[in-house]
């Protein structure tokens, strides 16, 4: 089910095995930092950024796992409504990148968007850094992309910054070529979703409106 | 045998007792496609003849016994031989040598490793390393083929009809066989009995029983992909496919100490472990189902047919894990005692799941601009994943406590929320039995419009111009009894504990307009008292115009969604997350739970604190339960292809069942594609009513179900499809020399709004934490601040 959402606010979900760098990456790219030290997430949520295409500015709202992934336990919920869906593995651990087809499987099923074979998925391979400990080639990862309806693949390493801000700037041209495709989708009147915020709260009137 | 002749090593022709020639090759590598020719024509000195046996072949096609070097998690020097040609470069993996595969990076172990012998567990179990289980999920599927088409000759070998038969491409249409026949033809040349041309071809659905007792000569068999696998990704413990590896995930790296262990991931326990995590306490939160939510989850269509399975299945498994005290023992210390959790607490009972005799009937789906006559049932089981049917029902209220307590913890950014646009109550002049036209005729109508805000009451064609008078007057009473009750007394202190309809009477409300401020208050205090039904007044009034003209939110994509709004919040401030964990038993010591055991008795998680849904109680903890005393909520979900009350727009619509029942005070939500309930064109229909032990069998829903579908298909909004079962609210009686360091939550309520979850959580919470917060706001960054100021 796809978003109703009319927005210039779009949902990318990073996906991929735990240790990959997905967190790192997400900060990397909104935060500009980074650190060596490896923890499962713990306090990340989703980052924002505003990003321009073309003479659009659109928001970016990032959705980092929380750590979910790490048992298996990712709830549907976190996949509803995704613009854009981020695939990421560690191009020194063979496994995450054998993961990557069932991520994507795992993705169009749960988010179950509306023309699955068209949506768009971006694939980072992360630690290019360590490229003496490479075990995925650049080659392997690119073929696995066009068997998936050439998804854009980015080598990327969140350490040295590398290709971090052009990748994310695919994603954002991608999702908003969704985007714009979808609201013609939506061509019937409906109201609007409500944001609970406390701004929309307090600015809401008090008292005997009825 | 096989096609692929080149892909196969070792032919061993044998003659068996019963003089059968067994051939036998196995596969080197897996080809994507095998296809399998059944000989069907003997030759005889006499001429040809056609072999008519029944050949018995599967949908699924497991290819391991036909591998080369298969038996890997059996044969643990196969295992070892295979491990050590793991170093090969990565463009090798697509190669497959029997069950292993080649994996670049020779430091990296296989992570499938058979676990037989440790832990004395059935040899086929394998452990996986955390987070990569999907990979392993594709190792086992990798061995699977799936039928894809079947070629059939009926006839004697000079003569007959070849018929094909096809399933279909695509996740939705895969479950569908089709056959082709030439005798279906309806123009067809035969030259020298090959050639054959068609023009024109009928295509016919079959199922796949007629098409696995068909006389076949060619099986096409394609490699399955986890996707044709299965609709929803299968849980890695439940997941087992034909025999194949049960997949445990490792769980090295899970805490072994915590603050706080919850059990069950329903509203409650997950507001509460997101409030515990919050504030600083670590938490680790299991549930032993493989989805969100327990009994707040919801499903598609498929996942409530699973949902269904596995409850009944849940019954049959109830016997009792074998000698799990000598499994166990090593994980205890000294004075510490074993109390084993049993699921001996129904949460949900008497589920049953139909189709109506209106699902029959033949529509036109359009999908890609290609028309196609369906059943509205294959319609809505195609579109299987646009549903999402909520267990519980329940709704927002715009200035209540939910959404002040999503609005403060900002859980409310991970989820969307819609108006329920439309309150609905049934109408006094219309006794049921007139369909519902249209709501400008209040005395056709069976349901008529609440007009909620100012605006909607003075445009109300409904109300009379003195009743409209006579409401503003009222709603301006309660405002005032708001503010300072004391200062109108006299005009409602008599009436305080009397029914709040007996005040309205003696503020000479009468007539629709009574009738509009009974079921508008009622849906929130059915039977108030007139004190209480005041406060709901304010309350309703106070909500109207928070969002907009309406007092009340519904979350999109159903309630199912909040609990794991608030679980992504506790993760986000760490607590860790394991579903379709088996939770075993709690270890006690002086009168405290000190730890839980997991993972079929291997886990040990030492704990402060246990907060649990019932369904996790041990026995022992539970005193006598009087099932006269036991509170439920009947609950019975429709699909329609019609609103109950049809305009112009889509709607969300709440209507107050109550004057049907006062005491389980019905009530039916209805939303649909706005709501991303359903696809378009289809609606949900939920249907909630209180129930307390002593409600004689019949369920209440079936009366309201009369009322609200009416039998004339034509105009009004029928049933298609329905689901029915009962929540269990209320916990069973505690023992009282239970530990003092753990708590229970009720089950779900039967009431409207979200308060009582809310509230239970307060008070747990409090009880164990009275000096914490309990989800305060997200103390802001520095960055923050300074955009603020700037």
């Amino acid at each position: 089910m796809s978003s109703v959402r009319r927005k210039a606010l779009l949902k990318v979900i990073i996906l991929g095995d735990s240790g990959v760098g997905k967190t790192s990456l997400m900060n990397v790219y909104v935060n500009k930092k980074f650190s060596n030290q490896y923890k499962a997430t713990i306090g990340a949520d989703f980052l924002t950024k505003e990003v321009h295409i073309d003479d659009r500015t659109v928001t970016l709202q990032i959705w980092d796992t929380a750590g979910q992934e790490r048992f298996q336990s990712l709830g549907v919920a976190f996949y509803r409504g995704a613009d854009c869906c981020v695939l990421a593995f560690d191009v020194t651990n063979p496994i995450s990148f054998k993961s990557l087809d069932s991520w994507r499987d795992e993705f169009l099923i749960q988010a179950s968007p509306r023309d699955p074979e068209h949506f768009p998925f971006v694939l980072l391979g992360n630690k290019v850094d360590l490229e003496q400990n490479r075990a995925v080639s650049a080659k392997r990862a690119q073929s696995w992309c066009q068997t998936k309806n050439n998804i854009p693949y980015y080598e990327v390493s969140a350490k040295e910054a590398l290709n971090v801000e052009a990748a994310f700037q695919a994603i954002a041209r991608d999702a908003l070529a969704r985007e714009s495709q979808d609201t013609s989708d939506f061509s019937d009147f409906a109201p609007p979703s409500v944001r609970l915020t406390s701004n929309a709260q307090s600015s809401g009137s008090s008292g005997c409106s009825c | 045998m096989v096609e692929n002749e080149p892909n196969m090593e070792e032919y061993n022709n044998s003659i068996d007792d019963m003089g059968l020639i067994h051939k036998h090759g196995d596969l080197i590598t897996l080809p994507q496609c095998l296809i399998i020719r059944i000989e069907r024509v003997g030759i005889l000195p006499g001429g040809v003849f056609k072999l008519n046996e029944r050949v018995d072949f599967g949908e699924t096609l497991d290819v391991r016994p036909f591998c080369f070097n298969k038996n890997r998690s059996l044969n643990e020097k196969d295992y070892t031989d295979s491990q050590q040609q793991r170093n090969r470069t990565a463009e090798e993996t697509s190669r497959i040598l029997g069950g292993a595969e080649f994996v670049s990076g020779g430091s990296k172990q296989s992570p499938i490793r058979p676990v037989g012998i440790e832990t004395g567990l059935a040899p086929q179990i394998s452990t996986i390393e955390g987070g990569s289980f999907v990979a392993e999920f594709k190792e086992a599927a990798r061995y699977a083929y799936q039928l894809r088409a079947v070629s059939e000759h009926i006839g004697v070998p000079e003569s007959g009809h070849f018929v094909t038969y096809r399933r279909g491409i695509g996740q939705t249409e895969q479950h569908r066989w089709h056959r082709i026949s030439d005798a279906d033809a309806s123009c067809c040349f035969i030259l020298k009995n090959i050639f054959l041309h068609f023009l024109r071809l009928k295509v016919k659905r079959v199922p796949i029983s007629q098409v696995l007792s068909s006389e076949a000569y060619m099986l096409y068999y394609e490699r399955i992909r986890p996707t044709n696998l299965s609709l929803r990704w299968p849980s890695p413990l439940s997941f087992n496919f034909r025999n194949g590896p049960t997949y445990i995930r490792k769980m090295d790296d899970f805490p072994k100490d915590v603050d706080v262990v919850v059990l069950g991931s329903g509203l409650t326990e997950s507001i509460l472990a997101a409030a515990c995590a919050r504030s600083g306490l670590s938490v680790v939160h299991l549930d032993r189902n493989d989805f969100y939510g327990a009994e707040w989850a919801s499903f598609n269509l498929q996942g409530v047919k699973e949902w269904i399975e596995t409850l009944t299945k849940k019954e049959e498994n109830q016997k009792e894990p074998r000698n799990d005290e000598n499994q166990s023992s090593d994980l205890l210390k000294d004075g510490e005692k074993l109390v084993k959790i049993s699921r001996n607490v129904e949460m949900i009972k008497d589920i049953s799941q139909e189709w109506s005799g209106q699902s029959d009937q033949t529509t036109t789906v359009t999908k890609n601009e290609v028309s196609e006559e369906k059943t509205i049932k294959e319609a809505i089981e195609s579109d299987f994943r646009k549903f999402s049917i909520d267990l519980v029902n329940k709704l927002l209220l715009a200035k209540g406590p939910m959404v002040q307590t999503l609005v403060d913890s900002e859980v409310s950014k991970y989820a969307e929320f819609k108006l329920v646009d439309q309150l609905l109550c049934l109408s006094t002049s219309g006794s049921g039995i007139c369909p519902a036209t249209s709501d400008d005729d209040p005395q056709t109508s069976k349901f008529i419009r609440v007009p909620c805000s100012k605006g909607e009451i003075f445009q109300s064609n409904v109300l009379s111009l003195i009743e409209k008078r006579k409401l503003i007057k009222f709603m301006n009473f309660c405002m005032q009894w708001n503010q300072l009750p004391d200062a109108v007394a006299e005009e409602w202190k008599d009436f305080s504990d009397k029914p709040f309809e007996e005040f309205l009477k003696a503020k000479d409300i009468d007539g629709n307009l009574l009738n509009y401020i009974v079921n508008a208050i009622g849906i929130l205090k059915p039977n108030a008292t007139t004190e209480v039904g005041l406060k709901a007044v304010c309350e309703f009034v106070d909500s109207v115009g928070q969002f907009g003209n309406s007092p009340f939110l519904h979350p999109l994509y159903g309630c199912g969604e909040l609990p794991q709004c608030f679980c992504r919040l506790a993760a986000v401030y760490g607590a860790v997350y394991c579903l379709g964990m088996p939770i075993d038993a709690f270890v006690e010591e002086n009168g405290k739970i000190v730890a839980v055991l997991t993972n079929g008795l291997k886990q040990r998680i030492d704990c402060r604190y246990v907060l649990m849904n019932p369904a996790y109680l041990p026995e022992g903890y539970c005193s006598y339960s009087n099932p006269s005393k036991e509170i439920w909520v009947d609950r019975a979900v429709h699909i329609t292809n019609k609103p109950i009350l049809e305009g112009d727009k889509e709607k969300i619509t709440i209507l107050n069942l109550a004057p049907l029942n006062s005491l389980a005070a019905p009530r039916l939500f209805e939303a649909g594609f706005q709501m991303c309930l359903a696809p378009k064109g289809y609606y949900l229909v939920h249907l909630t009513a209180k129930r307390d032990g002593n409600s004689d069998s019949e369920s209440v829903l079936k009366t309201v179900e009369d009322e609200v579908f009416l039998q004339d298909g034509e105009k009004s909004s029928v049933s298609l499809w329905s689901l029915r079962f009962k929540l269990r609210h209320s916990v069973p009686p505690l023992s009282e020399s239970n530990p003092s360091n753990f708590a229970v939550v009720s089950g779900p309520d039967s009431s409207l709004t979200y308060a009582e979850a809310i509230k239970e959580a307060q008070l747990i919470f409090a009880r164990f934490w009275s000096d914490r917060d309990f989800l305060p706001r997200k103390p802001r960054t520095v960055e923050e601040e300074q955009e603020d100021t700037a």
